[in-house]
């Protein structure tokens, strides 16, 4: 099976960009590219849904049953099982090449992943720290790495969203923020 | 009917509504007019700002913003060759060759007065087949229900954009989560892995990171993208006279766009391609098809406006949602505590009328904004992808949370974001999860109900009429692509 391919591997690191424009933004960067063949990457997906499949079929097997012909593990039983089946397909597909799409490219990788992480951290921030602080931290940070450059930018973003926080959502809503 | 509409009118006749409708058509034309945003993701952005609102007011807005997003794709395509929505794709076949020949300023009038024209024709198909078909579910009981969950994930799953099995993939992806929480027949707790999942999987924080937060993450690795400078941003002026010389495309392309509208999943991307197609065939100038004609952007625009009527019909007659933003609408819904199918129009008349009343009232201003507007919009182009993906990964944290007041909702809009993207590449689209995650629990629900009354037997429950048809035209559907390819071979 192949190896995911690293465009410019060993060249140039996943650059950290350094100019900006007159948007603020950064519009040439020379960023390393992650490519996937396609076929591997549809492997790796179908695989982890037909494993999340296979998992519900097994718990749906060892819920309760009774004389009904449809007990409460029966339509997860049914939607997980036809998971692991079409997954599975999709497997033998790409395996086999058929509907070949070439290869998955995922650019500025770096800061895409750095993305995620702040994404998936930041509800447990708010939890810990509250709302107001962490997106006063939060906001520049996800927008350095969405690639704003000027601190300019970089403070009416931030600002945009604790007006819509606090006029929108908490004033006129009335939704409390924690 | 007729009283319904008065009263309809005497509700959306007031300050906070027409506010509601005003708000709506700008954000519409904001997401309509940025690549990128489609009206479903502005739709999950805005549900979380609809919790404090009445249910009218709430409604007609995000209706707004699916019927103006739809408006205002067509005028970044013309403009810059970059279709703000997928279905524009189509208008910028010819609309960009009519700007770069200098006539971005009729190319404009006539996209959003057959925008206009087709959201007007197929609002009447809507008012007229909505209740029809409302009054006939009258009579489905839960066999029937079934059947037509059953027809319309299959729809779905066979029209929806890219492989067909991958799309299937999606939906079983859907079905399956969706039984997380407690058994709808027998209340017993299915798959709960923390005591938050005991109401299921939250459907708008899995919806917002699904459909939007997954767009971010596109948008983070097309920062880069550099921005198409804009030559000149005409004014557009509004005359009906331009359009007549169509007046059979557009008679034509909306009642194309309102039918493709209906059948779930084809959407307005297919309607527009479709009305395309009939149109350059039809023309004596087909040739022309692709260089500038007029024509070309008048099938698209009417044909996709159209689709948004179209799709909204089953969504409000039968609680089956015709397109991603038609699931989302569900969820608006939802929240507002009340259920879409046929009882709608027995139980809360004022809801369906207010939409349809919403919409005629709508349609001028729509219009008038985009006409009028048409330089703004197209400025909107240039906001940096950076700046946008910031400001909305921040609105979905914020709107996931407002869903319950809880971080819990936080972590499944992120979990759902990153699941949406990693699917996305993989070309399992967010439309087929998220419409099996509206339609899974009525599937489930009807198909159990279906079996106790027919003492557990499945041939009694396929046996009748409707289901029998239902359930074989999903047979059908799901077949014909593969006796397709094989008669190709």
């Amino acid at each position: 099976m192949a190896a995911p391919h690293l465009k410019n591997a060993g060249e140039e690191p996943a650059s950290l960009p350094t100019e900006s424009t007159a948007e603020g933004t950064v519009p040439e960067m020379h960023e390393s590219e992650i490519e996937v063949p396609a076929a591997l990457y549809d492997v790796v997906i179908c695989g982890v849904l037909a494993a999340l499949g296979l998992w519900f079929v097994f718990y749906a097997l060892r819920m309760p049953t009774s004389d009904a012909a449809f007990d409460p593990g029966t339509f997860p039983m049914i939607a997980g099982g036809l998971l692991v089946v079409l997954s599975g397909l999709q497997i033998v597909l790409a395996l086999a090449g058929k509907g070949a799409r070439g290869v998955v490219g995922f650019q500025r990788p770096l800061w895409l992943a750095i993305g995620m992480v702040l994404v998936m951290v930041f509800p447990f921030a708010v939890g810990a720290f509250g709302y107001y602080l962490v997106t006063v931290i939060w906001v520049p940070v996800f927008g350095w790495v969405a690639g704003v450059r000027r601190p300019l930018s970089l403070l009416a973003t931030t600002a945009i969203v604790l007006l819509l926080a606090k006029g929108v959502f908490e004033m006129l809503l009335g939704t409390p923020l924690p | 009917m007729i009283e319904h509409f008065i009263h309809a009118a005497g509700l959306v006749f007031t300050f906070k509504v027409l506010i509601a409708l005003m708000c709506g058509i700008l954000v519409g034309y904001f997401v309509g007019a940025m690549p990128g945003l489609t009206s479903s993701i502005g739709m999950a952005l805005l549900i979380p700002f609809t919790f404090g609102l009445d249910a009218i007011p709430a409604i007609v807005m995000l209706v707004s913003i699916y019927m103006a997003s739809d408006y205002a794709g067509g005028i970044p395509a013309i403009l810059v060759n970059a279709p703000g929505q997928p279905a524009s794709a189509v208008t910028a076949f010819d609309g960009f060759p009519m700007s770069q020949r200098g006539e971005s300023g009729r190319a404009l009038n006539l996209s959003i007065m057959a925008s206009g024209a087709g959201a007007l024709i197929s609002g009447l198909l809507l008012v007229i087949s909505a209740q029809l078909m409302a009054s006939a579910a009258l009579a489905f009981g839960p066999a029937e229900y079934f059947a037509l969950a059953v027809l319309g994930l299959s729809l779905i799953g066979v029209l929806s954009a890219g492989s067909t099995l991958k799309a299937v993939i999606g939906l079983m992806f859907g079905l399956t989560v969706v039984t997380i929480g407690i058994d709808p027949i027998r209340g017993s707790e299915r798959f709960v892995v923390h005591y938050l999942l005991i109401d299921g999987l939250p459907f708008l924080p899995a919806l917002i990171g699904l459909f939007a937060l997954s767009e971010v993450f596109v948008m983070l690795e097309t920062a880069n993208q550099k921005i198409m400078p804009i030559k000149h941003t005409p004014s557009a002026s509004a005359s009906l006279r331009a359009l007549l010389p169509y007046r059979t495309t557009v008679l034509r392309s909306s009642l194309i766009g309102y039918f493709v509208g209906v059948i779930p999943g084809a959407g307005a991307s297919i309607a527009s391609l479709i009305s395309y197609g009939v149109a350059k065939n039809l023309s004596p100038t087909r040739d022309s098809f692709g260089k500038g004609n007029p024509e070309g952007i008048v099938a698209s625009e009417a044909a996709n406006n159209a689709s948004v009527s179209g799709a909204l019909a089953p969504l409000l007659s039968l609680g089956i949602p015709g397109s991603a933003s038609a699931a989302v609408l569900i969820g608006g819904l939802t929240i507002q505590g009340l259920q879409p199918g046929p009882l709608l129009f027995t139980n809360n008349p004022e809801i369906p009328y207010s939409i349809f009343v919403g919409l005629f009232v709508g349609l001028p201003i729509m219009v008038a904004v985009g006409l009028f507007g048409a330089r703004l919009w197209v400025q909107i182009t240039r906001i940096p992808r950076p700046i946008t993906a910031t400001v909305v990964a921040s609105i979905c944290m914020l709107g996931a949370y407002a869903a319950a007041n809880d971080t819990f909702e936080m972590m499944v809009t992120a979990a759902f974001g990153v699941i949406g993207y990693l699917l996305r590449r993989c070309d399992i689209h967010p439309a087929p999860i998220v419409l099996a995650l509206v339609l899974g629990d009525m599937l489930e629900a009807s198909l159990r109900r279906a079996m106790i009354t027919a003492n557990d037997s499945v041939l009694s429950v396929l046996s009748q009429p409707i289901t029998a048809v239902l359930v074989g035209l999903a047979v059908l559907v799901l077949v014909s692509p593969m006796l397709g390819r094989r008669r190709a071979v």
